[in-house]
């Protein structure tokens, strides 16, 4: 065998290597789920063969009660820190990347902070801090822990937007006359819509699948994600598979959307 | 008139604009001109409002307007990347100043577009994204005259774009700026664009203006070496003073052949490093016929289209030295590379140069 063919082989093998690892990822990511949403459509009480088709399971979680108090509760929360962290998130997106302050770089990075902490721990910590504190435990205590968890996520989103702005756009609009309030209403803003928009899209997926920090500070209020929680660790029902799945679809969507406006604001 | 006197900025400890004063008439073309990081922009920047000045003041016709905000101030600044907004169409883009500034658009926004010569019916509507960069940069000079400022500055508006297109722009620049009674203030590192356009070049170098004057002037008579080199491919021959005296200098130079005196004044000028001569000043002959000389072996022989450049050695110093010839010149004497020849020039086309300060 030549040197020519040794040395094309190398790049042959990484990068069978490299598509061997791509199949794993997906495989050992989509084979929980697609079984999930197999286990939604079957009729058994559990899970087994021969599968028979039913949509009993997602109708009984509309109609349930329980269910749709979770809901209720998980949009009262879900909303509010939509809103909070997107308007947190952007304010601070603009900070960092339209304007120039002492210590920048370490704003960045304590801004960053929660998103690198396990989650547990902190919503352990929210949880020791709402009891300290007296804020108490309940839908508002919930906002606030997601809140703080989730607008540096958004920060993060809505940055790569303005990032990719003209870094003179602004001076360019004083220069013609404009004041502040212009500048960003007619200039800035719709230049990095796109960003706040799947960064909004982002915390309310976020904050509709969070479990930790809310079921820490929730108090008596029961979400969706604790509620499936509570069925699997206390009298499992396929409701679970079926609620579950639903709340995938939705995340599905939404994230699907948010790509395609990152893509098309890319272009 | 424009006025700036004493303007100095410093970043920390740095001096990026030190002490500059000028004057600039209504109306006319003034050409700043440095190499990168020379200062030009923050100057520019300054003028614009965008930077408050360390000290210093600015005037434009007896009104201070040192501390005026940009949005107030009757400047208005075309960006080296243009900076249109581009989720706007071209129309919105022009009109956008004249909303700000609460003014009325009738008729304005076509009549702005003829200026710049683009067709109105045609790009009125176009997104800015669309547009080729010549394009682009039209309607950002269109966007910056619709208030109709006092004064236009332009931040190497035109460095991104091709040759060919630039030489364009340039010419309407400079044509626009006799049609309307708009003082420009250009800033670039192309001494080209400085001397096509300018009625009034500044060359500044380290934060400082080095030389002021018509272009003409300063092509002709550079105060220092720092100057000649910038405005035009130049040989420069470092050389001793063996005596000053009575407005001349007396040199030493191993190797010069012909005359060794020259005039130089005044007697406060500072001591004079080099001669500068000029690439096209210079011809390369088999033998000495001109005044002053040097012995030279060719390196190599380019042709640059009209004319050819020769590059030599200096048989003694091993520096090197370029000529440009014309073609038949070079043809004439059949120069090719090896031939021992004379680097050769009439003495009054000799520049006797301070180092200056970069």
């Amino acid at each position: 065998m030549s040197m020519r063919s040794d040395r094309s082989l190398v790049p042959q093998l990484s990068t069978g290597l490299w598509y061997g690892y791509l199949v794993l990822v997906i495989a050992f990511l989509m084979t929980p789920l697609l079984s999930l949403i197999i286990a939604s459509f079957d009729s058994g009480q559990t899970f087994s063969l021969p599968f028979e088709f039913t949509l009993k399971w997602y109708s009984n979680a509309l109609t349930s009660t329980s269910v749709q108090s979770a809901v209720d509760s998980t949009i009262r929360i879900s909303i509010p820190v939509t809103v909070l962290s997107t308007i947190i998130g952007t304010a601070g997106a603009i900070a960092y990347t339209r304007y120039s302050f002492p210590g920048q770089e370490y704003f960045k990075i304590v801004a960053l902070l929660p998103i690198f902490f396990p989650l547990i721990l902190l919503g352990l910590g929210m949880s020791m801090w709402a009891n300290v504190t007296g804020l108490g435990y309940g839908i508002v205590p919930a906002i606030i822990g997601e809140t703080v968890w989730i607008s540096p996520i958004v920060m993060f989103v809505v940055s790569i937007s303005a990032l990719g702005v003209d870094p003179n756009i602004e001076e360019a609009a004083r220069d013609l006359g404009a004041d502040t309030l212009t500048i960003y209403k007619d200039v800035l803003l719709p230049l990095i819509v796109n960003g706040i928009v799947s960064g909004g899209i982002f915390a309310f997926v976020l904050s509709w699948n969070n479990y930790y920090i809310v079921s820490y500070l929730k108090g008596s209020e029961i979400t969706i994600t604790t509620w499936i929680h509570g069925r699997m660790t206390q009298g499992f029902t396929p409701v679970v598979p079926a609620l579950a799945s639903m709340i995938f679809y939705v995340s599905l969507l939404l994230l699907l959307v948010a790509v395609l406006m990152e893509l098309r604001s890319s272009r | 008139m424009l006025k700036a006197t004493n303007l100095r900025k410093e970043y920390g400890s740095t001096v990026a604009v030190e002490d500059v004063d000028f004057e600039i008439e209504t109306g006319s073309f003034a050409t700043i001109v440095g190499p990168s990081g020379c200062g030009k922009s923050t100057l520019l920047r300054m003028l614009a409002g965008h930077l408050s000045p360390t000290a210093g003041q600015i005037e434009l016709d007896g009104i201070d307007i040192t501390d005026s905000s940009p949005q107030s101030r009757p400047t208005s600044l075309v960006f080296q990347s243009w900076s249109l907004f581009p989720h706007m169409t071209v129309a919105e883009n022009i009109e956008f100043p004249i909303d700000a500034q609460g003014l009325e658009s009738n008729g304005r926004i076509e009549t702005l577009l003829e200026q710049v010569r683009l067709d109105p019916e045609e790009y009125a509507n176009k997104q800015v994204t669309d547009l080729s960069g010549g394009q682009k940069q039209r309607v950002a000079l269109a966007r910056s005259l619709a208030y109709e400022p006092d004064i236009l500055l332009l931040d190497e508006p035109l460095a991104s774009l091709d040759y060919v297109l630039q030489k364009k722009l340039q010419r309407e620049l400079t044509e626009l700026n006799a049609e309307l009674n708009t003082t420009f203030i250009y800033v670039t590192h192309s001494l080209e664009s400085a001397l096509i356009m300018s009625d009034q070049l500044f060359v500044i170098d380290d934060g400082s203006i080095i030389q002021r004057g018509s272009p003409d002037e300063i092509y002709q008579e550079p105060v220092d070496k720092f100057v000649a080199e910038f405005m035009g491919d130049a040989n420069v021959f470092p050389i001793d003073v063996v005596e000053r005296a009575d407005g001349r200098i007396r040199i030493d130079h191993p190797v010069l052949e012909g005359r060794q005196e020259f005039p130089y004044g005044p007697a406060d000028r500072p001591v004079p490093e080099c001669l500068v001569v000029r690439h096209d000043d210079t011809v390369v002959k088999p033998s000495l016929e001109h005044e002053l000389g040097i012995p030279v072996t060719v390196v190599n022989v380019l042709n640059k289209g009209n004319t050819a450049l020769v590059e030599t050695r200096d048989k003694h110093e091993d520096a090197e030295y370029v000529s440009e010839m014309s073609l038949e010149q070079v043809s004439d004497i059949s120069l090719t590379v090896d031939d021992d020849a004379y680097l050769q020039w009439n003495p009054d086309k000799t520049h006797v140069l301070p180092k200056g300060d970069s």
